[in-house]
């Protein structure tokens, strides 16, 4: 074929020009380190890219879920542990008080370690994290997990909030545990009494809630909850007067006179059942204000340390009679000493009834009669299975005096139910424990199966995107000798011209 | 003319020098663009008679030719008009290609990054940090979703506006300077001998040609006076004889400001047709189709995209509640703004007069980027989608409805439709752009980080009929959540289902109806337009399904669910949307739905690459079948050269040698 000269020279120049963006083509792979530049270089290949870098995103999220569950749930692990030694340490305590050996002073010392200890409890309860927040507050990060209420109770302010993070594809993980659901929640060996305000009441007065302090009492009672406490009109200047209903609005005896009411002064408590409620001395409670204590069989393992506290003081080791509301004489028991213990004594509450002639008979808390009918004018003392009272006054037929146990024998009684509750609240934290441990292994799992996917991931991805580097250098060795090749080639041909000879 | 030896010296001495003339003319020309290699041709004179025969007394010039290949030069301007074509629509949309790949202005980072803080929102929703971070990145995927735009529909269109104009510019000049040129030759051809062609004036035209394929793909027409006849299309004159007729840039029917070529039918009327669907080949053509098979469909798609991702986060943060307790606000502009609903109709320029229409967004998951014609017959709005399927017929009823206020959902497209301004007549004509704007009306508008929604409401649903375990979800909340469904004493409706599940009505606590019966549209998304509740219902319905939604922070009566500033359920949803698919029917997530868009310019550009490179070839291929019959070889040239030379002192001999016989004779008489 005919050659026409400019011909020659522009496919020339368009053949070097194609070499020339070989070598360029090859060379920005290399510096590049990717074979895919733009979309359209491989539009399936970018497509893939795409997705598989959106799912390393995803994972890099799932891994950076995964370290701030792993530290919360270490955080709330540690705080946990530090509770249970408290617990461990508290049952010690309360071990070591019922102790016969114990003496008024020796249980001081230990209610003023549980004091420490529950103050302890307390902090730890309302542990913040780094950010301020509450971490067993649930959802309500920036209320104090727990606050005292008017009458030195803690009372749980967060709510059951349980925080989620994705930790990989449609699987959550608990970053948090709500109080709720470990610190309160105990099994109760008695019962709590949680008090509702009437909507109507007139003061702003409120009512302690009740906890059981003498758990004989407790245990004998036959009233059915919910109790309503109310102040009513009657009583003097400076005092105001209560009763409490059971749920049919039969009056409940309140302590020590088994009477329908009681005048009290504000901020006194008042005891039935062997439940205690406090009144508040401001702003005092008025007439015509109700409450409703609703019984719940659960309880807060800080009002069980609080109880053990209370349960301390509780020291006399002398039996206590009092008259009842309803006695004609004002005749009264004292002393109260057991001076000779009966082969078959046992620890209870007792009644004592006055009879006529100088005859006295005396009934255990079941009702048996264990003494009696006896004569008491003789020594002017009342006696049985080795407990004696002496009689001041002269008391009349028909009198009736309540006998209490030993304030010792009543901590012993209650140290018993409240170690059981202790107990409960270890198991119930343990438990919230090995959830934390199981999440804390899930998350391990996930880890190693995110770190796993993203190397397989990443190999996918570098196999469609980068280069293979001894091809690419190949590919610019190649393209770089062809360039050379068509310069010089050219460079030669170019300089063939007849014209040269002329 | 001397006759004998000396003549015929003399004619060899002519031709000699002719031949010298045309080799220096070719070699001069060597570079010439459209030069075609000038030859002459010689035939020897008819002599004296002689006997029987002819006695020789030398040559004569009898023609001067180019060398052309007619078939060749076609097969030229044919695969240039591909190649210009295709290399035009390929850098158009490699443009895009580009644009979408990098990591700076395209999508992913931002929008990685912005799932990124929502993740860090979920893990510490207390953290101001974690949610400012949100918050200047949804501002960032607005503000890349706005360049893209910017980017694309802005400055790419206008500078195709610009090429438009400045081909149709450049056709026109060349067009006439053809016509020029057909007058001249036609000229020429009249008065000059056969074999002795205008040629220069030829190449000159064929250069012309050759230009204007460039451009667009023309057909000629030779006719016997030498003049060329140039149409487009499917015959469009552009020039006949000495006649041009110019194409002139109008602006769309619709879009104003998208250009579109016409031309006068004949020369004696302003009226213009538009001509730009019959256009082939050319860069002025390319330009066109990158225009609508490329970048408009990527603005469509783009917009899809970013009203999908404005809709579900500002959803989705409707259903929570923010750091105050407050019901969330949007963090994306609302999709149906005002202003926005009403741009999505275009006019045709040829209505009576305008009308307007509100179209709303209705439903993302169905939302599709295609663009719709509609069309009114006097007594029907008709809606037809791309490929000119009806989608939706409105009667003279829908349109009272639509004109009163009323939106009406169009078909299965997403989208509902409602008359602003209704002057309709016979005739109409409209283009439905759901998306075209959706990418430059995004606007990241959350400002405080307190506002990311990251808790759950309060609200409960409750199922208290439900036979065949359809679900029933909260869609979106318009109301404020934190009154409705108040004021009732124990704030919460019920929602039921008709017997049939055709319809459904909204109940307050006591019974008193609050809202419907309302038809249950086929997406089951129910809203209940007094309180603000939209639903989604999931499942198949069987019939009388009744619901309760709830307060749970409901003071005395449900106090089971209060907000709390560790919840962070609300802000886990939106963090779900980085695989969950909420576009496309369902088939698609936000990025795989970028990674598709990504894919699909990458595999229009490839295309456009591949044929470029293709038409490259085929045209290098013809050019040099045309240079080796027109081209000027220097290598010939030289050899010419030298055979005109010689000739000519051969013929310089013959002349000396008659001098001296002439001599001989002299000498010998005297």
């Amino acid at each position: 074929m005919r050659i026409a000269t400019a011909n020659y020279f522009a496919r020339s120049l368009a053949n070097l020009q194609d070499r020339q963006s070989s070598v360029d083509r090859a060379q920005m792979e290399l510096s590049t380190g990717k074979q895919i530049i733009l979309p359209s270089d491989d539009p399936t290949g970018a497509n893939s890219i795409l997705r598989l870098s959106k799912e390393i995103d995803i994972s890099n999220r799932y891994v950076d879920a995964q370290d701030s569950a792993e530290r919360y749930n270490l955080t709330t692990e540690s705080t946990l542990s530090s509770m249970t030694d408290i617990i461990f340490r508290a049952e010690e305590l309360l071990i070591q008080s019922v102790n016969g050996t114990m003496d008024a002073s020796s249980l001081s010392a230990i209610a003023a370690e549980l004091q420490q200890r529950l103050d302890q409890f307390y902090a730890l309860a309302n542990t913040t994290n780094a950010n301020g927040d509450y971490i067993f507050s649930g959802y309500q990060t920036d209320t104090t997990t727990y606050e005292t209420d008017d009458f030195g109770y803690t009372e749980y302010q967060g709510d059951d909030g349980q925080r989620e993070v994705l930790i990989a594809a449609g699987f959550q993980v608990e970053l948090n545990d709500p109080g709720s659901q470990f610190l309160e929640n105990v099994p109760s060996e008695t019962a709590s009494y949680l008090p509702t305000a009437n909507a109507a009441n007139i003061s702003n007065s409120s009512i302690s809630m009740g906890l059981v302090t003498h758990q004989a009492e407790y245990e004998n009672a036959t009233h059915s909850t919910p109790y309503t406490v109310n102040f009513i009109a009657g009583a003097a200047a400076g005092e105001v007067r209560v009763e409490v209903l059971d749920s049919l609005g039969v009056a409940v005896p309140l302590e020590p006179n088994k009477a329908g009411f009681i005048d009290i002064a504000p901020g006194d408590s008042i005891e039935f059942n062997g439940i205690e409620v406090s009144t508040q001395d401001n702003p005092e409670p008025v007439a015509g204000d109700s409450f409703e204590l609703e019984e719940s069989s659960e309880t807060s393992i800080m009002w069980t340390l609080q109880r053990a506290i209370d349960a301390m003081s509780y020291t006399s080791s002398s039996y206590v009679a009092s008259s009842d509301d309803a006695n004609t004489s004002t005749a009264v028991l004292a002393g109260g000493s057991i001076s000779d213990a009966d082969n078959d004594y046992l620890v209870d509450d007792f009644t004592v009834n006055i009879l006529a002639g100088g005859l006295y008979e005396v009934y255990n808390s079941s009702g048996d009669l264990i003494e009696g009918p006896s004569d008491y004018t003789a020594s002017s003392q009342i006696s049985f299975e080795g407990v004696e009272f002496d009689i001041a006054g002269t008391p009349d037929p028909g009198d009736v005096f309540h006998i209490d146990r030993p304030d010792s024998d009543v901590r012993t009684d209650l140290v018993g139910s409240l170690l059981t509750e202790l107990s409960s609240g270890l198991t119930s934290i343990d438990a919230t424990r090995s959830e934390i441990g199981a999440r804390l292994n899930v998350i391990e799992v996930e880890m190693s199966a995110q770190y796993r996917f993203q190397e397989i991931t990443v190999t996918a991805l570098a196999n469609i995107e980068e280069i293979d580097i001894y091809a690419a250098v190949t590919n610019l060795e190649t393209a770089t000798v062809g360039l050379q090749a068509a310069q010089q080639s050219f460079a030669k041909v170019q300089s063939l011209s007849l014209f040269n000879y002329l | 003319m001397a006759t004998g030896i000396l003549g015929t010296g003399i004619s060899g001495l002519a031709a000699a020098q002719y031949g010298l003339d045309i080799t220096g003319h070719n070699i001069a020309n060597v570079s010439t663009a459209g030069y075609s290699r000038q030859t002459i041709e010689t035939e020897s004179t008819v002599g004296i008679a002689f006997k029987s025969t002819y006695l020789g007394n030398g040559t004569t010039l009898s023609a001067i030719e180019r060398s052309f290949n007619e078939y060749s030069f076609q097969e030229v301007i044919y695969n240039k008009s591909q190649y210009e074509y295709n290399y035009s629509s390929y850098s158009n949309a490699s443009r895009i290609d580009n644009l979408l790949a990098d990591a700076d202005t395209g999508i992913t980072v931002s929008f990685e990054e912005m799932f990124d803080s929502i993740n860090g929102i979920a893990e510490e929703p207390t953290i101001i940090s974690a949610r400012n971070v949100l918050v200047s990145n949804s501002e960032t995927v607005a503000n890349r979703f706005n360049t893209l735009f910017e980017e694309v529909a802005v400055q790419q269109l206008g500078s195709i506006n610009e090429e438009i104009e400045t081909s149709v510019d450049v056709i026109n000049s060349i067009t006439e300077e053809l016509a020029f040129l057909n007058n001249q030759i036609q000229i020429e051809q009249g008065i000059s001998d056969d074999g002795f062609e205008p040629n220069d004036l030829l190449d000159k035209r064929d250069l012309l040609l050759t230009n204007l394929s460039e451009l667009i793909q023309v057909n000629t027409i030779e006719l016997d006076d030498g003049t060329l006849n140039v149409t487009v299309g499917n015959g469009i004159t552009l020039v006949t004889g000495s006649v041009q007729i110019p194409l002139s840039v109008e602006r769309n029917e619709y879009d104003n400001t998208q250009l579109e070529i016409a031309i006068s039918p004949n020369t004696d009327t302003e009226v213009k047709a538009i001509i730009t669907s019959q256009l082939e080949g050319g860069s002025l053509t390319g330009l066109f189709d990158s225009r609508d098979n490329v970048v408009i469909p990527a603005i469509n798609e783009l917009g899809k995209l970013a009203i999908a991702i404005a809709d579900n986060f500002n959803r989705q943060q409707s259903l929570g509640l923010d750091l105050n307790g407050d019901a969330g606000e949007n963090i994306f502009e609302d999709i149906n703004e005002a202003q926005t609903v009403l741009s999505r109709t275009l006019n045709s320029s040829n209505n009576t007069d305008e009308s307007t229409f509100e179209i709303y967004i209705r439903n993302t998951e169905q939302l599709s980027s295609e663009e719709f014609d509609m069309e009114y017959d006097g007594t029907n709005l008709d809606i037809f989608d791309s490929n000119g399927d009806l989608v939706q017929q409105f009667t003279p009823a829908d349109i009272a409805t639509m004109s009163a206020g009323t939106p009406i959902i169009v078909g299965e497209t997403g989208i509902t439709m409602a008359i602003d301004t209704d002057n309709l007549t016979a005739g109409d004509s409209f283009k439905i752009r759901p998306t075209y704007y959706g990418a430059s009306a995004i606007e990241g508008i959350i400002e405080e980080p307190e506002l990311v929604a990251a808790a759950g409401n309060s609200l409960y649903i409750e199922e208290v009929s439900n036979l065949n375990n359809v679900t029933l979800s909260l869609y979106e909340i318009t109301g404020d959540s934190t009154t409705a469904p108040g004021p009732l004493p124990d704030d919460s409706i019920s929602i039921e289902i008709d017997a049939t599940g055709t319809t459904y009505q909204v109940l307050d606590s006591v019974g008193t109806l609050i809202s419907g019966p309302l038809d249950i549209p086929d997406d089951q998304i129910i809203d209940d337009p007094v309180t603000g509740f939209r639903f989604k219902i999931e499942g198949t319905l069987a019939g009388n399904e009744v619901f309760t939604v709830t307060h749970g922070d409901n003071p005395g009566v449900d106090e089971t669910k209060a907000f709390g500033p560790g919840d962070n359920t609300n802000i886990l949803s939106m963090l779900g949307f980085q695989s969950e698919r909420l576009m496309d029917n369902g088939t698609n997530s936000f990025s795989e739905a970028y990674a598709d868009l990504v894919t699909i310019i990458g595999v229009e550009t490839q295309s456009r690459a591949v044929s470029t490179d293709s038409f490259s070839t085929l045209l290098a291929g013809a050019e040099q079948r045309l240079a080796s019959v027109q081209g000027v070889n220097l290598d010939e040239e030289a050899a010419n050269l030298i055979q005109y030379q010689q000739s000519y002192a051969a013929s310089a001999r013959i002349i000396t040698v008659a001098q001296e016989i002439f001599n001989t004779l002299l000498s010998a008489a005297a």
